[in-house]
């Protein structure tokens, strides 16, 4: 009877053990993986036109139409960007100033035609979903790498393309309010470092979102990600999509600063 | 023994399950296999590149449609021949059509103009309401926000036209938010961004890093609309007097500047207008006939010994002199001097605005300008999940303040505290929002109160529907008195194209 119960404490202490939480160790080689992604050229600045679609459950969709802008200030990259349909959204425009320097938050402005008037947006928000999208608002802005953990749980093929498959925790409590998931498993591409599929398990019982990249290309030198979806499943049951489609995009244009200040937000395109 | 073995292995296996269960997801990479990444759930439409696109790009048409409609139901019950304002209280269909025409990259126009129609006296009939307020009520046709604006110099954008400025922090109250007046012909049904009215005005920004500058030249006065005589929302028991409103002139010029800093986590504002009231003060004018004779007149009395030896029934005045006088609305012109910021930290945003200002004219003192004092402290937490909660004080201040103030019809108070708060929802994926506002004026809402809440559903790209129910609470200002009985359910649909 010992020996059994000794037994099965062991295989339990066997599943147990390896994916318990407290035990995951950063990996140094894992997160220079993650800086390189993040160090990734992606041109000095970008003009994006992108087509955001949101499909429930029965197929109903809703469709978003963005022009944004990017443009790097130093480190820290600045982006602005404007809805242009539907109507009821049009000229709606999201400011946000990503800075490299993880002592300094993030500042993030939301201008709605209707108040006349610019916001700020409280961090906490960064959780909640972009504009009713399976995207984050946190998904928008660079993450903070000292804020997670990584390790490097094996390599994969996929599309008959070498990916690193890198496991992501965050670091408290803290940041798991802050960005609104538990753990995320992301595939990156080993040739252009781009992450072609990520698993992101939410701080919600059954809850995660599933991130794939369905088409890619070259554009100026750039490998760019021209489509991609986020599906949000709880216990295994499709409950809503995200598809993201670029429909132009142009990299290292004259982009004045001023675009990226909150009066360009008031005055629109 | 063979039971007690056997129920330790089921607990050892249970035990396995449920501990391993929890992490299952994690072990299984299936999502990662080429043939499991989720399909698109639908076809989704190509956005089509041709020339008509680039034509079209240069020039936009916009707007919205709505019809909405609103119930009283808790009027007292009138006065024989008066009218029973307990039934339907609006059908209204309104109509908000703009254009924008990019003249060049950095040029724009913009034209747009609100239309609207209440049926509601159609149906009811408008012989039982008083004929200013079916004149005020029934319909609006009003040049919208229309403007030109472009780059004057590097750096110096310029926007002329009529159009609306908001300044200050303030989701419900206005302290530094003094330029454009507001439609309060019903109080408390809408929020203030749907209630602004635009002015013509000259405005120009400069931006130098995080800081912005405005200049404005406001060349149109509008005063506020209030609810017309036979308004259920009027407070007074007559007719409001002749209004004098200023006219347009370069004696009459109002102007504002702001200087705005968007700096790491903070928000700061300063603002300084001259800038004719929204709000009235009455004041009574007058005119006096045969002036020379009345003097020549005086001139020949005697002065009495003392005040008891005056006999008023002695003076004869000559039959050339006569006096003439009227109450008329007049408006004060102000200077304000103000703050405002907005400090995020964490789930949280605090806020803050000040402002003194000082022109104040009141009746029967109008030869005396008073200054007032406003704060506003104001918080707002996101933490939980698509939900935003907002608390705003509010307290005004008159330091000079005379007892004669206390009995002029604008029936100031010295001091006046005002609490509101409000909680906004998300739903759905964004599809359906709930809004609860209140307010209360004095303490525990002693002077007056209103509480709206609403719910507002896209029911499609571009349609939305909004039901609603609005409270009044009467209290010690006349204001809040008027409101009072008000209570009304309202419901809008609206397309927006």
């Amino acid at each position: 009877m010992k020996s059994a119960a000794a037994f099965f404490v062991f295989l339990a202490l066997l599943f147990v053990l390896p994916f318990n939480a407290a035990a995951f160790e950063d990996e140094p080689e894992a997160r220079q993986i993650m800086q390189s992604v993040r160090d990734r050229d992606n041109g000095n600045n970008a003009v994006m036109e992108q087509e955001m679609v949101l499909i429930d459950r029965r197929g109903n969709q809703r469709v978003r139409k963005i022009k944004s802008f990017l443009k790097d200030f130093g480190d820290d990259t600045y982006s602005i960007l404007f809805f242009m349909e539907p109507a009821d959204v049009r000229n709606t425009a999201f400011l946000t100033y990503d800075y490299m320097d993880s002592s300094k938050e993030d500042d993030q402005w939301l201008y709605l035609p209707a108040l006349n008037r610019v916001r700020r947006i409280a961090k906490a928000d960064k959780s909640g979903s972009f504009m009713g999208s399976d995207f984050t608002y946190g998904d928008m802005t660079r993450s903070d790498l000292d804020k997670f953990k990584y390790r490097l749980l094996r390599e994969i093929e996929i599309e008959g393309r070498k990916h690193w498959l890198i496991e992501t925790m965050p670091m408290d409590d803290e940041v798991v309010k802050e960005y609104g998931y538990t753990l995320v498993q992301a595939a990156v591409r080993q040739d252009d470092l781009i992450i072609t599929r990520a698993r992101f398990e939410l701080d919600k019982a059954g809850t995660a979102r599933y991130f794939v990249v369905h088409k890619t290309e070259v554009i100026q030198g750039i490998p760019t990600v021209l489509e991609s979806s986020m599906t949000t499943k709880k216990n295994d049951t499709t409950q809503h999509q995200t598809v993201l489609r670029l429909t132009s995009i142009e990299y290292d244009q004259e982009l004045p600063d001023d675009l990226f200040t909150t009066t360009r937000m008031e005055r629109g395109l | 023994m063979k039971a007690a073995k056997a129920f330790v292995f089921k607990i050892a296996i249970f035990l396995c399950l449920a501990i391993a269960a929890p992490f299952a997801p994690a072990m299984g990479f299936d999502f990662f296999e080429d043939s499991q990444a989720p399909p698109v759930l639908a076809e989704t439409r190509q956005s089509q590149e041709d020339s008509a696109n680039s034509i079209r790009s240069r020039f936009s048409l916009f707007g919205d449609v709505s019809l909405s409609t609103a119930f009283d139901w808790d009027h007292d019950e009138p006065e024989p021949g008066k009218k029973n304002f307990n039934s339907l209280s609006r059908q209204r269909l309104k109509l908000y059509l703009g254009a924008d025409t990019q003249l060049s990259q950095a040029w724009k126009i913009r034209l747009s103009g609100l239309f609207w129609y209440d049926f509601v006296f159609d149906i009811l009939g408008k012989e039982d309401y008083e004929k200013s307020f079916v004149d005020s009520m029934k319909d609006q046709t009003e040049l919208w926000e229309t403007w030109i604006q472009g780059p004057l110099l590097p750096g110096l954008e310029m926007r002329f036209g009529r159009q609306i400025v908001v300044w200050g922090t303030s989701e419900t109250l206005r302290v530094t938010d003094v330029i454009n007046p507001v439609d309060n012909r019903e109080p408390g049904m809408t929020d203030i961004e749907d209630i602004r009215l635009p002015l013509l005005m000259t405005r120009l920004d400069y931006t130098l890093g995080r800081w912005s500058f405005t200049s404005l030249f406001v060349h149109e006065m509008r005063p506020d609309k209030l609810p017309a005589w036979g308004s259920p929302y009027y407070p007074f028991e007559q007719a409001l007097p002749y209004d004098n409103k200023p006219s347009m002139s370069l004696d009459n010029l109002q102007w504002g500047f702001a200087a705005n800093g968007r700096l790491t986590g903070l928000d700061v504002a300063l603002y300084l207008a001259n800038y004719f009231d929204h709000v009235p003060y009455f004041t009574v004018t007058g005119s006096i006939s045969g002036l020379q004779d009345l003097v020549d007149y005086v001139l020949t009395l005697e002065p009495p010994a003392s005040l008891e030896d005056f006999d008023p029934s002695r003076i004869v005045l000559p039959p050339s002199v006569a006096f003439s006088s009227r109450i008329e609305r007049r408006y004060s012109k102000l200077t304000m001097m103000g703050a405002a910021a907005t400090f995020t930290k964490g789930s949280w945003i605090l806020k803050g605005e000040a402002a003194h200002t000082e022109g104040h004219r009141f009746f029967l003192i109008q030869d005396r300008e008073k200054e007032r004092f406003d704060w506003l402290l104001g918080v707002e937490y996101m933490g939980f999940s698509k939900t935003t909660l907002c608390l705003e004080g509010f307290w005004t201040h008159y330091p000079s303040f005379e007892t004669l103030m206390e009995y002029t019809p604008e029936a100031p108070k010295q001091s006046q505290a005002i609490l509101t708060g409000r909680i906004t929802r998300d739903f759905l994926r964004d599809k359906l929002r709930i809004i609860a506002v209140g307010l209360a004026a004095g303490d525990w809402g002693n002077d007056g109160w209103f509480f709206r809440t609403q719910a507002d559903y896209d029911w499609a790209d571009g349609i939305a529907v909004t039901l609603g129910v609005t409270i009044y609470g009467s209290g010690n200002l006349d204001l809040y008195k008027a409101l009072d009985k008000n209570d009304r359910v309202f419901a809008q649909v609206k397309y927006s194209f």
